[in-house]
């Protein structure tokens, strides 16, 4: 059965300033739910704190609204507990590359498949506009005193040599290229990155506007593969690393492509590896019988504890 | 204060030393009850600790009951460490001061170490043997230095023994030195008569699942010991009993308290002294438990909330630095009712604190844990039999209510290790039922589904995420029915009074055994007793019958029936692993009553049973309180 976007409406209405990015990606991700078919009631949408964050509550999926720096760590314990649940998580660049950079760069240690899609724009908007983590130095916006004392983290780059396994750029007013990009994500199998660069009407105008954003950013060239087309092939995969990595390491801030940067289906994903162990999907394995009496087979435990 | 029958006496008399004789009275507690002490020790990484495994496994095979401990220092090789196994025909529930019988092969076990500051590090176990008692010594310490002339001291030659089994075997000498722990294990089993081929037979079960070689190895090590051995005389004949028994350790009581429960997602980081429960739980994939370890602890609480929220059993252990770090976390699912369990093997603390020594010192912090106000459920159990079982109702209970529960363990029970009658465990299990409170599919007929809609008792109907029927949100925000942000005031009034009204459900729910333990009648007792967690074992073994004990289990909400039982009692003492008699600061703050007197503990060495008993003697004498610092 066909969903339309009035089905995916939350009866929530958003309080973005009018203007900001966040709009645009919250079309972007229903159109993404809608052409991917997913079942909206086995899609979870898991955010952190921030202004990004409060998404959840305006779609009409299933939505958990964590705290700041830990929709990663949610996102993995749902995942793993049932695998058939489709997982997304929207939250921000000080959530995703501050705050919670740990949980950001170790997720790709188990590439678990859940689908990050993060609204970056420079600021801590929700706080008033302090520099985050991808506000380059020495830029001054509205909400600092002075200009940016940090230097910037490429977290594309971040991401690849980590080992996310799909890393897309793109940008909050482009709501095609974002439903592309956001759809393959979902399809894809393993953890993916999309860096969404958000407009931040009221505290990073400057940087992060319509108008800044058609003049700073290119599509990646037609003929960029991004692809990963044997994922088995240990060489394939570093050359497209490589490739990826030298773009982004040549780009200017105010020069920067968007599109699909490395993509590799790599099949060594967590789920795998729980069920090379043996370890079935948590949630299809039951617990007890109709009288609550426990199922668990305590046979070889007893075993070990004999003398 | 031993008597053995008079005949007996006589005829063991004519058979042995004097000497002899006075160790095998001390080797009997009262009513003749087998009832005694070994202790041995030495260098972390030696193999010494696997010694404590194969006595107690012996001693379990010849028929009786263990109760095991180990001491050791942060550190993987080079410095002491050293074990206890208390041996009885009895239950027993802690350990005491003095060794009936020792054995060690490095000086540092013997004399004691200073370090490069002349610090004492720690001051050997010469003054640990009890008078009449008997130390097995490698013959390369030098005897003469032992200021001790009222003990046995019997030597071996470790090396030579050591070095003939490596030439039977064909290994070479330094891989065949980790087996000094079998001389340390087969030397003393030989004084307690037990025969050589029961001696085989559990060291092979004991190395079981060892490569042949290494099996063979430790086998020809047992046999040159117990030749070696044939001119010592022996200390008693330990009759065989048959009673049938398990060996286990407190981390794998709690793991199989989890796997009884249906937890099927565990999720740690690695901790002194709780990260055996989840190797334990890793290493039987046969339980369908997903062991998984991140980042941190802050990933570790995270995701045992998403499993939560997706509708699994899931659970942490920790210990206090790491339960630390999940402080938010569990704030978030007071505020969202979403149910967790961890259990916090506590440790020295604050800080880093003493990493491998035991405390009772997270007591308030696991009441306070997280920002705000929110009710939750700490529990305590006391003995490895109640880790199993608390462990196991903690699950019910996290679903029942909603809340975060926390299991407040220690490393005294974690890393005791004691004999468990397999029926114990059985009747467990077999009483044990899953209760997963209101965990439903929602009904389309009834609307929009809430997470959080209002009822009477505070308790909303929980879906699991991906229910078929309905969507459901969750925020750490305040939130109204459907768990969407709301900050509107009338709407915050019902929601904290929704969150902080479970107690009362939990108290007027709880059975009286969930709650709390009484020993022996209060009202017949001179003196009351009062504890939790570990400190209950030692007690247990040492009061007496005008003595009884109170042992609160259910932590938080504070069982407050219980004040009566303190406000009839003649007089009360309080007994804790801690500093800040922490339990009666909550008792005092709960119910207004003040426990009068203190018993504490806080070295980071657990209560001994001896020191307990003459620090109650003490307290009945009139002191107010006692600071017991056994080592």
């Amino acid at each position: 059965m066909a969903i339309s976007l009035k089905d995916l409406d939350s009866h929530e209405l958003n309080d973005w300033c009018p203007g900001c990015g966040d709009a645009g990606i919250l079309l972007a991700v229903k159109n993404a739910i809608i052409n991917s078919g997913v079942d909206p009631h086995k899609t979870v949408i898991v955010s952190g704190i921030g202004c990004s964050s409060k998404l959840p509550h305006f779609v009409n999926v299933n939505g958990i609204h964590t705290l700041h720096g830990r929709p990663i760590p949610f996102a993995e314990g749902v995942k793993i507990a049932n695998p058939e649940l489709t997982v997304l998580i929207d939250s921000g660049d000080g959530d995703t590359y501050g705050i919670g950079v740990g949980h950001f760069i170790s997720a790709a240690r188990r590439n678990v498949d859940i689908k990050l899609f993060v609204h970056d724009n420079g600021v801590y908007a929700l706080t008033k506009g302090q520099a985050s983590p991808t506000l380059p130095e020495g830029t001054k916006v509205k909400g600092i005193a002075l200009p940016n004392i940090n230097s910037p983290i490429d977290p594309l780059i971040l991401a690849i040599a980590a080992g996310y396994t799909f890393v897309a750029r793109t940008q909050s007013y482009n709501v095609k290229e974002q439903t592309d990009l956001m759809v393959k994500a979902i399809r894809h199998k393993g953890i993916a990155l999309i860096d969404i660069m958000q407009g931040c009407p009221s505290y990073n105008e400057e940087y992060t506007s319509s108008s800044w954003f058609s003049q700073h950013l290119i599509p990646l060239d037609s003929n960029y593969d991004p692809v990963v087309h044997n994922p088995l092939d240990e060489k394939e995969v570093m050359e497209k690393k490589l490739q990826a990595i030298k773009i982004l390491l040549e780009e200017k801030s105010d020069k920067m492509h968007t599109g699909l940067f490395f993509q590799w289906e790599n099949p060594d994903n967590f789920e795998k590896r729980l069920m090379d162990r043996g370890l079935e999907s948590p949630i299809q394995q039951e617990i007890c019988n109709k009288d609550g009496k426990p199922t668990v087979d305590l046979t070889k435990v007893v075993q070990t504890l004999e003398v | 204060m031993l008597y053995l029958k008079a005949a007996a006496i006589k005829t063991l008399k004519y058979l042995l030393k004097d000497f002899i004789i006075l160790t095998i009275a001390l080797l009997f507690g009262e009513n003749n009850m087998v009832d005694f002490t070994w202790m041995t020790g030495g260098k972390q990484g030696s193999g010494i600790d696997a010694a404590l495994e194969m006595f107690s496994k012996i001693m379990i095979k010849h028929g009786y009951k263990t109760f095991g401990y180990r001491e050791y220092f942060s550190n993987i090789k080079g410095m002491h460490s050293f074990f206890i196994v208390r041996v009885s025909e009895k239950e027993i529930r802690s350990f005491e001061s003095y060794a009936d019988f020792a054995v060690f092969f490095d000086n540092e076990s013997v004399f004691g170490e200073k370090n490069q500051h002349g610090e004492t590090i720690h001051e050997g176990h010469i003054r640990d043997i009890k008078s009449n008692g008997t130390l097995i010594i490698d013959k390369k310490i030098d005897k003469s230095k032992i200021n001790r002339n009222d003990i046995n001291i019997i030597t071996i030659d470790f090396d030579s023994i050591i070095k003939s089994a490596a030439q039977k075997m064909n290994v070479s000498l330094p891989e065949a030195e980790i087996t000094k722990n079998v001389v340390a294990v087969v030397s003393s089993a030989y004084l307690l008569s037990i025969e050589k081929e029961e001696l085989i037979e559990s060291i092979s079960s004991t190395f079981r699942n060892k490569p042949q070689k290494v099996i063979d190895l430790n086998l020809a090590v047992a046999d040159l010991t117990y030749e070696s051995m044939k001119n010592e005389k022996q200390i008693m004949k330990l009759d065989k009993l048959q009673n049938e028994s398990l060996y286990i350790e407190g981390t794998t009581a709690a793991a199989i308290g989890k796997s009884i429960a249906g937890c099927k997602i565990q999720v740690y980081y690695p901790i002194t002294p709780a990260s055996d429960e989840s190797t334990f739980l890793e290493a039987h994939p046969e339980l369908g438990i997903r062991v998984i370890q991140p980042e941190s602890e802050l990933a570790v609480i995270g995701i045992v909330a998403g499993a939560s929220l997706a509708g699994v059993r899931a659970a942490t252990s920790t210990s206090g630095p790491g339960f630390a770090l999940m402080t938010e976390t569990v704030s978030y699912a007071g505020m969202t009712e979403t149910p967790l369990v961890i259990v916090d093997h506590q440790r020295g603390a604050p800080a880093t604190g003493l990493p491998t020594r035991t405390e009772q010192g997270d007591l308030l912090f696991a009441i306070h844990q997280g920002h705000g106000d929110f009710d939750r459920i700490v529990l305590s159990p006391g003995t490895i039999e109640q880790m199993i079982k608390t462990t196991a109702d903690a699950f019910n209970y996290a679903e029942r209510y909603q809340l975060p529960v926390i299991v407040l363990g220690d490393k005294f029970i974690a890393q005791t290790s004691k004999s468990l009658k397999k029926d114990a465990l059985n009747e467990i299990i077999d009483t044990y039922r899953v209760d997963r409170g209101l965990l439903v599919e929602h009904d389309p007929s009834k609307g929009e589904y809430k997470r959080y809609l209002l009822t009477n008792n505070g308790i909303s109907p929980r879906i699991k995420l991906g229910d078929p029927n309905a969507v459901m949100y969750v925020a750490g925000d305040e939130h109204d029915e459907y768990g969407h942000v709301l900050e509107e005031p009338n709407n915050r009034n019902k929601m904290m009074e929704k969150r902080n009204k479970k107690k009362e459900l939990i108290l007027s729910e709880l059975k009286r055994d969930e709650k709390y333990e009484i020993y022996n009648d209060p009202g017949k007792a001179d003196l009351l007793i009062v504890t939790w967690g570990s400190s209950i074992g030692p007690v247990i073994d040492a009061i007496k019958e005008d003595e009884a004990a109170l042992q609160i289990k259910l932590i938080q909400p504070y069982p407050k029936e219980t004040v009566e039982l303190l406000k009839n009692a003649k007089k009360t003492v309080i007994v804790e692993q801690n500093i800040g008699a922490q339990l009666k600061q909550h008792i005092s703050s709960q119910t207004g009553f003040m426990i009068e007197n203190e018993i504490l503990k806080y070295n980071g060495r657990p209560i001994r049973c001896d020191e307990l008993r003459e620090a109650i003697d003490r307290i009945k004498n009139g002191e107010k309180k006692v600071i017991l610092n056994g080592y």
